[in-house]
């Protein structure tokens, strides 16, 4: 893979390929034929949308057997790689090298192929192939012609195998495509072609004899089948054709071909053909036909007499753009001239004098210019204004106008072998002679010389020049190419001969015997020139010679050295010299002879005295000059003159006279040949007049067949004329059948308001005859009952003005019909070019339908009222932007509008509601016909009083008859007083529960009605339950079962009667324990007794019950503790008393009286202490505890308790401490209680050891404490906490009967609260306890 | 002779009852825990128990029924003494044979005692 460049040896070739919609299909099927290592380069082109990221690469490279690359800036070109253009991206390439550019604007996609192929092929040459793929428009062709003119190859894709054939299809018309072939075919074909081998011709050279050969047999055998010469075309241009065609076959070299060549006669046209190929556009440079339009032709038109045709000579015209650009040119420059023109307005008839003869070799060329129809691919160079003004666009494109065309003719000519044509204004010929060498430059060039009138004007290519004649032409404008015909007496022309079979029969070279001069007078003149006249020799500007005429040898002789022709190396001695002034200072106006005489000559001893004279053979610059010797030989013997003197007089005199003569002779010679010449003009005009016919002619012929087709068309037309005629007629009859069978009435009037036809519905219809009505006018119609002021305005002054309308309403009374409305329509019928027009009416009776429509009304206002007078709220809103229809005053009031609203969009008429659900709502209701209930809504709009007002309202869908929802109404209930008074309860109800739920008690509300369950706070904090399990289990969820069977049983009936009622029940709090409540139901009935709302509450009484088991279990106690010791009282007595009566046997003495009844005895202190402990209580109770405050010695007391407590217990150790300072103010006795309770404790609880220590202290600087401590056996933390508590006696199996009621250290707790002192214990399990009591110290 | 366990926990009532029983000729003892009930009466041959409703702090019932649920002195006869007559159901109940409430007339009582043992 290498860079390609195009100016590299053997650089490869670039395939481009182009194509626009259905690329991608062909793409790949061209890729998917590419071989590896073709040392091809293919280039991808498609219109592309720039928009849109191109997935192109990546989608070829699935059926590439070659990377597929996608272009970017400044990427280099290889070969074997395919290369893809990016989306919205121009492309061009530079020496091997890709440039990108953004796309501006969307213009230029439809160009992109032919300004690249174009490029590329401008660089690369001949080694660019351009294929034209599937595609619309004719984007490609440009680029393909192009190409082609670069010797290049051309594909494009056939018809069967493209998606879309625009783009291939347009290139193939235009006769630029070399193959047509599906994609697959192209790429086997390219190969075919050897192209990677650089075709031999590459490197022929010009002068390579053997090719040349070659290239003159090609030539001969193009000359003997086409009959034209091109051996003196530019031999570079011919290789290259010819190569093409080598490559284009498959020739491997030339000589092949040449062996092709010769067999094929196709061949030769088509290289024939190739070889004529221009390429040529309108006004192409545009700057010269500027200048030809202000500078040339006002002077061309100037220069010319009024009547005097201006003819213009177009030569190598090909297709004829040229040709139609300067007539364009021309044409708008008269057109631009106007007043200006010098000849007035004569200017239009001046167009019939112009004559633009335009002239090609080729046939082809020929007769597409005579059509004048061009692509819009070729109409590039042409001003739109100049396209609309000398255009016209048809089916096949776009054609000249007749003017234009009618301007030129156009002819098949050879301006280089043919006979030009003559007296032409001005001459062009532009990149014709580029193709041409020198001799065949100057000889076009001779030509248009003679064709040019005096001062014509020449108008060439570019590149063109006049050097090669320099003396012919003057320049004008040297960058244009403008040359001015430069002026000579004589026209000269080129010999005809060489290059073209002749096909006119020529005059005769001597024209100067006119009247078959015999032979004879040749040959004595012959004689005479021979013998007679004087040696002469013709020579031209350069002294070279030309022709000798007699013997010269005395002047003239050939030297030593290098041949020449020059007179001044052949002339003896001065005669060089002395003719070479004669020349140079010839003036061809002098009218003395121009001579030199005398010239000393010297020949082999003799001496000549020569004379020359020099005169002038034509009055063109580059002139021939005839130079005269005459001599005589200078003898030395002079003298012998004298005796000779009448011999030699004689011989003067004959001698002068023959010199006479002979000068006669000459100047009979020379106007002789001044009469030849005039002959030869006169005959090279003729055949310029030949010519010129003979190019009419052929126009006459191409106009007679043009008129041929003409009258075939019309035939044509007129047959289809013929069969419109017959449809016209059948329609005719059609809609007259229509007309008469319509049911509705109809009238034609005439402009006069006269009536021309009327239907027989009409008749039936207005009870009017026929008689009556035709021709009649129309207000006379019936008696006059038509003369309607309506029907007067409609015709007179709506009509004219609007010429159609419909549905113009009209009742009137008719007589013997009746009152009748009628629908009219009416319509004016004009025809264009008459003044003529008719007026169609049309009638509908709508009398029933009107009736109906009055009915239809009065029922709506009927209906209308009902809304209007009713009390509540209503509005219809109709259409989609609810237009509010009807409101009633309820509504406005509600509004606060007034009923300037109706007709206005809701949206407008009540501001306030927009972006309100309200607004929704309606919308919802008139898009689905789902009917919307609001209920309780309050007023949108905040009335100005600042009362609020409540609705109850209902947004329903109005229907049509069809069904179809035409709008919304809205009905509301006022429900203000309701909603208040929902309002208070629902204000009460929150109090309510504010209140209950700030209640200790566990409050359950029931609503009857609703049945729901409402739970206040304490209750849900007690259960620990949260609403949600509430409401699915029901409140007595929480009730111990058996009370709830309880509940049900006992109070059932209360629940139905409505009756209140109370109950004790458990309920389950959240530790999962079930504690007593007293549950009080109360019921709220209505006026009749029905339930409405149960409200219980729930008073937690587990204290209470507690203290009642408790005390019940005291009870049981006391009970057994009381009746304990009696029954043993009891027993000892009846015992005593049965053995003391019943028992007589045995002695009082030996009866166990004593330990008896000292058992008896005991329990009665025990009872005795019993009962006082439970008089205390119950004091205690009833707070009747009354204290004795004295002031006593703490100390004392102790002291004293302790002795009594030891003397009845005895077996106890009791320490004390005492303090000085113990003085308070109590209850004496009461103390004392409280120290024996806490000793007896002592003493009771630590039954092994027992020590136990009463302490006196100061514990704080106003309390006196007493401690009693002991080393028993504890009591629990559990316990400790309890001891105080009423009843509370210590559980426990391991000690013996309880000694109290529990009510000892309650008592004691009391008795010191009392006092305002204090009371605690300390106390460890199995280590002992302290109990102490303070009290204020009194100083 | 008749052998009568005596289960109370009131020393001074115990005694009493123990005392009137010695005295018309029973032989009696004298029990303080009532879970010793089975192994005294088993070893000591009981013939009937006197139970009191009320030993510190059990129920007496209870020490009832469980006499009655032991296979081995399930027949022996029990009478209950307690201190309300409102008990008597429980007692009943609870399986003994026959109740006294406190206080309660020697002669009841000792005709009770008498009715059981034979």
């Amino acid at each position: 893979m290498k860079k390609i460049n195009a100016h590299e040896e053997g650089a490869d070739y670039i395939v481009l390929i182009g194509a626009s919609a259905g690329g991608l299909q062909a793409f790949k099927e061209f890729l998917s034929a590419v071989k590896k290592d073709s040392s091809l380069s293919y280039i991808f082109l498609q219109h592309l949308d720039p928009s849109h990221k191109s997935l192109l690469p990546e989608l070829l490279q699935s059926s590439s057997a070659i990377p597929v690359i996608e272009i970017s800036h400044g990427l280099i070109l290889e070969s074997d790689k395919a290369y893809v253009l990016p989306s919205n991206s121009i492309p061009t390439l530079t020496e091997g090298v890709f440039s990108l550019h953004k796309k501006q604007g969307k213009s230029g996609s439809s160009h992109l192929l032919d300004n690249f192929f174009q490029a590329v092929a401008n660089e690369y040459v001949n080694k660019v192939i351009g294929v034209v793929l599937s595609g619309t428009g004719n984007d490609g062709t440009r680029g393909l012609k192009e190409i082609k003119n670069k010797q290049g190859i051309t594909f494009a894709q056939d018809l069967n195998s493209a998606k879309w054939s625009g783009m291939p299809q347009h290139a193939t018309d235009e006769g630029v495509v070399d193959f047509v072939l599906p994609p697959a075919e192209i790429v086997k074909k390219i190969y075919g072609l050897n192209l990677s081998k650089a075709p031999v011709i590459e490197h022929i050279r010009q002068d390579d004899d053997s090719y040349d050969n070659i290239l003159s047999q090609i030539l001969q055998i193009l000359q003997q089948q086409e009959g034209m010469d091109f051996s003196n075309y530019k031999k570079n241009t011919i290789l290259r054709r010819i190569k093409r065609r080598v490559v284009l076959n498959g020739n491997k070299n030339l000589i092949e071909y040449l062996g092709y060549f010769k067999n094929n006669k196709d061949e030769v046209e088509q290289l024939f053909n190739d070889l004529l190929i221009s390429v040529t556009d309108f006004f192409r440079d545009k700057s010269t036909f500027d200048f030809l339009k202000e500078q040339i032709f006002p002077k061309l038109i100037a220069g010319k007499g009024r009547e005097e045709p201006l003819r213009i000579w177009v030569a190598g015209c090909s297709t004829g753009q040229e040709a139609y650009s300067v007539a364009m040119c021309l044409k708008d420059y008269l057109e631009g001239v106007g007043e200006d023109n010098p000849y007035g307005e004569v200017y239009t008839a001046m167009e019939d004098h112009i004559k633009i003869f335009a002239t090609d070799l080729s046939a082809q060329a020929i007769a597409k210019a005579r059509k004048g129809i061009y692509k819009s691919a070729e109409m590039g160079g042409i001003d739109k204004a100049y396209l609309k003004t000398y255009f016209t666009h048809t089916n096949s494109g776009y054609q000249v106008i007749k003017e234009l065309r009618k301007m030129c003719v156009f002819a098949e000519h050879d301006f280089l072998n043919d006979f030009p044509f003559g007296s032409m204004n001005l001459v062009t010929c532009r990149n014709v002679l580029i193709y041409m060498d020198g001799e065949l430059q100057k000889k076009a060039l001779t030509n248009f010389h003679y064709a040019l009138k005096e001062k014509g004007v020449l108008l060439l290519g570019n590149s063109e020049s006049i050097s090669s004649v320099p003396e012919l032409f003057n320049s004008i404008d040297k960058s244009h190419k403008i040359y001015r015909r430069s002026d000579s007496k004589r026209k000269t022309l080129a010999p005809i001969g060489k290059n073209k079979v002749i096909k006119i029969p020529k005059l005769p070279k001597s024209a100067a015997h006119k009247n078959n001069k015999p032979d004879t007078r040749d040959y004595a003149e012959t004689i005479l020139l021979e013998n007679y006249t004087p040696v002469a020799v013709v020579i031209d500007q350069n002294l070279d010679l030309i022709s000798i005429h007699g013997k010269t040898g005395r002047y003239l002789e050939h030297t030593s050295g290098n041949a020449s022709n020059n007179i001044l190396k052949l002339a003896k001695g001065s005669l060089g010299f002395e003719i070479r002034q004669l020349v140079k200072n010839f003036n061809p106006d002098a009218k003395k002879k121009q001579a030199k005489d005398n010239i000393k000559l010297i020949e082999a001893d003799r001496q000549y005295s020569v004379s020359i004279e020099v005169r002038l053979l034509n009055d063109i610059k580059n002139s021939n000059y005839l130079v005269i010797f005459s001599d005589y030989e200078v003898k030395e013997e002079q003298h012998e003159v004298k005796q000779k003197d009448e011999k030699g007089k004689r011989i003067g005199f004959l001698e002068e006279e023959l010199a006479g003569l002979r000068d006669e002779m000459l100047t009979a010679s020379e106007e002789h040949q001044i009469v030849e010449e005039e002959l030869q003009s006169a005959n090279e005009e003729l055949m310029s007049g030949t010519e010129e016919l003979q190019t009419l002619n052929e126009e006459l012929e191409t106009s007679k067949e043009e008129l041929q087709s003409t009258v075939e068309e019309i035939t044509v037309v007129n047959q289809e004329l013929y069969n419109l005629n017959t449809l016209l007629t059948q329609e005719k009859k059609f809609s007259e059948a229509i007309v008469r069978t319509i049911r509705d009435p109809l009238l034609i009037l005439n402009k006069k308001l006269e009536i021309i036809m009327a239907n027989k519905a009409f008749y039936k219809n207005f009870k009017v005859s026929e008689i009556n009505t035709m021709g009649r006018s129309v207000y006379e119609l019936g008696n006059g009952q038509w003369d309607i002021p309506k029907l007067h305005t409609l015709l007179e002054s709506i009509l004219p003005v609007k010429e159609s309308f419909k549905d113009y309403e009209v009742t009137h009374y008719f007589q013997g019909i009746g009152k009748r409305s009628m629908l009219l329509n009416g319509q004016i019928l004009q025809e264009e070019d008459h003044d003529e027009g008719s007026i169609f009416l049309s009638f509908e009776d709508i009398t029933a339908r009107k009736e109906a429509r009055n009915k239809l009304k009065e029922s709506v206002s009927t209906h209308h009222e009902f809304i209007r007078s009713s009390p509540w709220p209503i509005a219809i809103l109709k259409d989609e932007d609810l237009k509010v229809e009807i409101v009633n005053s309820a509504m406005l009031k509600v509004w606060e509008k007034s009923d300037d609203i109706v007709d206005q969009p809701l949206v407008l008429a009540v501001p306030e509601l927009a972006g309100t659900d309200v607004m929704r709502w309606l919308q919802e209701v008139y898009s689905t016909g789902i009917p919307h209930e609001a209920f309780q809504q309050s007023n949108r709009i905040k009335r100005k009083d600042g009362k609020r007002e409540y609705f109850d309202v209902i947004y329903q869908a109005l229907r049509n008859i069809d069904g179809k929802i035409i709008g919304v109404s809205i009905i509301a209930t006022v429900v203000t007083d309701q909603v208040f008074l929902n309002e208070k309860v629902r204000k009460s109800e929150k109090q309510f529960r504010q209140l209950t739920n700030h209640l200790p008690e566990l409050i359950v509300s029931y609503d009857v009605r609703d049945k729901t369950y409402y739970y206040n706070k304490s209750f849900l904090d007690f259960t620990g339950l949260s609403l949600k399990t509430l409401d699915k289990e029901e409140w007595h969820c929480v009730l111990h079962p058996d009370d709830y069977e309880r509940m049900m049983e006992e109070y059932g009936g209360f629940i139905e009667r409505a009756e209140n009622f109370e109950i004790e029940l458990r309920i389950r709090n959240k530790e999962g324990n079930y504690l007593w409540c007293l549950n009080r139901n109360h019921c709220i009935t209505d006026v009749e007794g029905n339930a409405l709302r149960w409200i219980g509450t729930n008073t937690i009484i587990q204290r209470l019950k507690d203290e009642e088991k408790r005390k019940e279990g005291f009870l049981k106690l006391v009970s057994h503790e009381l009746k304990t010791p009696v029954t043993s009282i009891k027993g000892y007595v009846q015992m005593l008393l049965s053995m003391i009566s019943k028992d007589a046997s045995r002695p009082i003495s030996s009866l166990p009286i004593e330990s008896s009844l000292m058992r008896v005895e005991n329990q009665i202190t025990r009872l005795t202490h019993l009962i006082s402990e439970m008089l205390d209580l119950s004091r205690m109770e009833e707070s009747k505890l009354d204290l004795n405050l004295e002031e006593f010695n703490m100390c004392e007391l102790v002291e004293e308790t302790i002795q009594d407590v030891q003397h009845s217990s005895g077996m106890v150790h009791i320490d004390s401490d005492y303090i000085d300072e113990c003085q308070v103010k109590a209850d004496k006795d009461r103390i004392g209680q409280v120290l024996i309770n806490f000793i007896t404790n002592a003493i009771k609880y630590s039954p092994e050891n027992k020590d136990i220590r009463v302490k006196v202290f100061q514990e704080e600087p106003d309390l006196i404490s007493v401690s009693v401590k002991d080393s028993g056996i504890g009591i629990n933390e559990e316990d400790l906490i309890k001891i105080f508590d009423r009843f509370y006696r210590v559980s426990g199996k391991n000690e013996g009967t309880y000694a109290g009621f529990g009510i000892g250290l309650y008592l004691a707790k009391e008795i010191i609260d009392r006092h305002n002192g204090k009371i605690k214990v300390e106390s460890k399990l199995g280590e002992g306890s302290n109990f102490i009591f303070s009290l204020p110290h009194e100083t | 002779m008749k052998r009568i366990l005596i289960v109370d926990d009131d020393p001074i009532l115990g005694t009493m009852i123990q005392e009137m029983l010695e005295w018309k000729g029973y032989w009696v003892q004298l029990s303080r825990v009532p879970q010793e009930t089975e192994q005294n009466v088993v070893e000591q041959n009981i013939d009937l128990v006197i139970l009191d409703k009320l030993i510190s702090g059990t129920d007496g019932t209870e020490v009832c029924e469980w006499i009655r649920n032991n296979e081995e002195i399930k027949e022996i006869p029990i009478i209950m003494i307690t201190a309300m007559h409102t008990s008597k159901k429980a007692c009943m109940d609870a399986g003994a044979d026959d109740f006294i409430a406190k206080p309660f007339e020697m002669d009841d009582f000792l005709s009770k005692v008498g009715q059981l043992l034979n």
